[in-house]
């Protein structure tokens, strides 16, 4: 099986999971992760705590996400950043959701002009 | 001065996590804090009255992953009392904008499958148990002996009724559409 099957059987994301990995497109620790998604949605996503901390584990544990930097040194806060697989499976994500959402358009027009 | 301490013992079952709480939010609003929990047996401190929320969260963890756990929470307001076993309890300001320690459906759910699956795996190793103990009973009955398998009992009970219980509450939770 290749790569792309592989992370085709992870999809669809939950909404948690693909804010968690978009926002590790630059390298964040867990609380940035939880400022940074609040910002993106304008306040709509609050991460509870055990729902980001589960996220991130998860993501970690399918390699779709990765620690960050130097783990010897004596920064205690870990750091993650979106793997290669990650970054794959984001456009992946991108494409459907866009079907999505040009079908919703396109169907909820069709019947505003039917009535 | 002496701290003013108070123990309470108190049941609560695993699905019963929203009453137990309110009952700690209700305490603390009388000035006395929750600091630690060990088997039933809930140890309070008299401080200043207020509005404290709690939650017990289930999390099977390595201990090297402990760190992190704890300090995603702190992060987000929720100060850590006390851990027994798997079960950690935290506090907050009830004004927390992060109040809601499990955001989505899916993350909750998945909280009590873990929880479930636990139950399941106890339930053999406890069937065994009572084989063991039933077959010893049967060479020599002493009293010791009908007391550990009476307690063997209620709690091979006690956890196929939670097991039910939970699995109830799950199927629940699935039949909504929000994620």
């Amino acid at each position: 099986m290749n790569e792309k099957t592989k992370l085709r059987k992870l999809m669809p994301l939950t909404e948690t999971s693909f804010y968690v990995l978009i926002s590790l497109l630059e390298p964040l620790h867990g609380y940035g992760i939880m400022q940074k998604v609040e910002k993106l949605s304008n306040g709509r996503i609050i991460f509870g705590p055990g729902t980001l901390y589960g996220a991130i584990n998860n993501l970690q544990s399918i390699g779709l996400i990765s620690l960050y930097g130097d783990t010897t040194s004596n920064e205690r806060k870990k750091t993650y950043l979106v793997t290669d697989n990650g970054r794959e499976l984001i456009n992946l994500e991108i494409a459907r959701l866009k079907e999505m959402v040009e079908n919703a358009e396109m169907l909820i027009e069709n019947s505003n002009n039917n009535v | 001065m002496d701290k003013l301490l108070k123990r309470c013992f108190r049941l609560f079952w695993v699905w019963q996590e929203d009453k137990e709480v309110k009952w700690l939010r209700q305490m603390a609003l009388k000035g006395w804090h929750l600091i630690n929990v060990f088997i039933f047996v809930y140890t309070f401190e008299k401080r200043e009255p207020r509005d404290i929320i709690y939650y017990r969260d289930f999390k099977s963890i390595k201990k090297r992953d402990v760190d992190e756990y704890l300090d995603i929470f702190k992060e987000a307001g929720w100060k850590y009392i006390c851990r027994q076993g798997n079960w950690f309890y935290f506090s907050s300001p009830a004004d927390n904008k992060y109040k809601e320690v499990y955001s989505d459906n899916h993350s909750r759910l998945e909280k009590y499958r873990i929880l479930l699956l636990t139950h399941i795996v106890f339930m053999p190793i406890l069937f065994n148990s009572l084989r063991i103990i039933s077959n010893r009973m049967a060479d020599n009955g002493t009293i010791p002996m009908g007391i550990l398998m009476f307690i063997t009992f209620a709690v091979f009970l006690a956890v196929i009724y939670s097991t039910i219980r939970l699995t109830a509450v799950i199927s629940k939770m699935r039949k909504s559409p929000k994620e």
